[in-house]
């Protein structure tokens, strides 16, 4: 399944975009915890039921990485990312639990095309249909190749 | 133990001299990154490996919670307002962090949580910032207010 990814020509602002699901269980919880994020509440399940999160919840980071990672690599679209300068009212809206799994969507706010760059609103739902994390960034995305070019 | 209280606008700290090892950038770009960004990486890795920008994100949570936060009163974070990424993070790179506290208030409807902003600048041995952002945090507050 892999889709084709969406060139700058292709974006249009206010169109809304599906990158699929990710899943995050305990394992993935801890191991990037140990290495990133090492707090009570990310490493051990007691700790996190008894922490405002009310259960072992993901590091912030770790449900970042994996939701960013859709808008590259997600179907049934993603686009031809080739870098972003940074995120902006990034929101950790909802706990990330063990066991949860993350909608990843993104719509097209504005586009520059003098520097091939778009921005999108991306949002990540959860099963129960509660926005979990959202932000705005402005990525690149790299441009049709002239079709001499195109393999 | 340092509550929300004990915080204070303003307040300026530098901590952290934590080396980036090429086995680490390898290891995260095969376990989260996606093909495309791998292929970036190599691309732009003429002398060293590139970390990821989320793994750079990763570094600087890292650098924060073994030096800054204290275990008994963080609570979270609510969010990121502004995040920017300004240079590549090499493999032998040496990471240190800046913490600046910009903001207090405190919790609408929790009388035992308070809300801190800070800006913090990652830096690397050349003193050079390789990412900043502004975030927010969520601190516990000191039980008997009346008594501080």
């Amino acid at each position: 399944m892999s889709v084709e990814p969406l060139r700058f020509e292709a974006l249009s602002v206010g169109a809304c975009y599906v990158h699929g699901d990710v899943a995050i269980d305990a394992a993935s919880i801890k191991r990037f915890a140990r290495r990133y994020d090492p707090q009570p509440f990310h490493l051990d399940e007691k700790a996190g039921r008894a922490s405002l999160f009310g259960g072992l919840a993901a590091p912030g980071w770790l449900s970042m990485t994996l939701v960013a990672r859709q808008l590259t690599a997600g179907a049934p679209q993603r686009f031809a990312d080739v870098g972003a300068e940074g995120l902006d009212d990034l929101r950790w809206r909802r706990p990330v639990l063990a066991g949860d799994r993350l909608s990843v969507s993104s719509t097209c706010l504005a586009l520059d095309a003098r520097r091939g760059a778009a921005q999108l609103r991306v949002e990540a739902v959860n099963r129960a249909g509660e926005l979990a994390l959202q932000y705005t960034t402005w990525i690149f995305v790299a441009r049709r190749l002239p079709a001499a070019l195109e393999r | 133990m340092r509550y929300w209280e004990d915080l204070e606008i303003g307040e300026v700290a530098s901590y952290g001299a934590m080396p980036v090892q090429a086995s680490e950038i390898a290891e995260f770009a095969r376990e989260y990154d996606s093909p495309a960004w791998e292929g970036m990486h190599r691309a732009a890795s003429t002398a060293a490996p590139v970390a990821s920008r989320w793994q750079v994100c990763g570094f600087c949570m890292r650098l924060l919670v073994e030096h800054a936060l204290d275990h008994s009163t963080s609570m979270g974070s609510p969010g990121v307002q502004h995040l920017r990424w300004l240079r590549p993070v090499r493999a032998g790179d040496v990471l240190s962090l800046r913490q600046t506290m910009l903001r207090k208030a405190p919790h609408p409807h929790r009388p035992q949580v308070g809300f801190i902003d800070f800006r913090f600048e990652l830096c690397n041995q050349r003193g050079e910032v390789v990412m900043w952002m502004e975030s927010s945090g969520m601190l516990r507050r000191r039980p008997h207010p009346e008594g501080a």
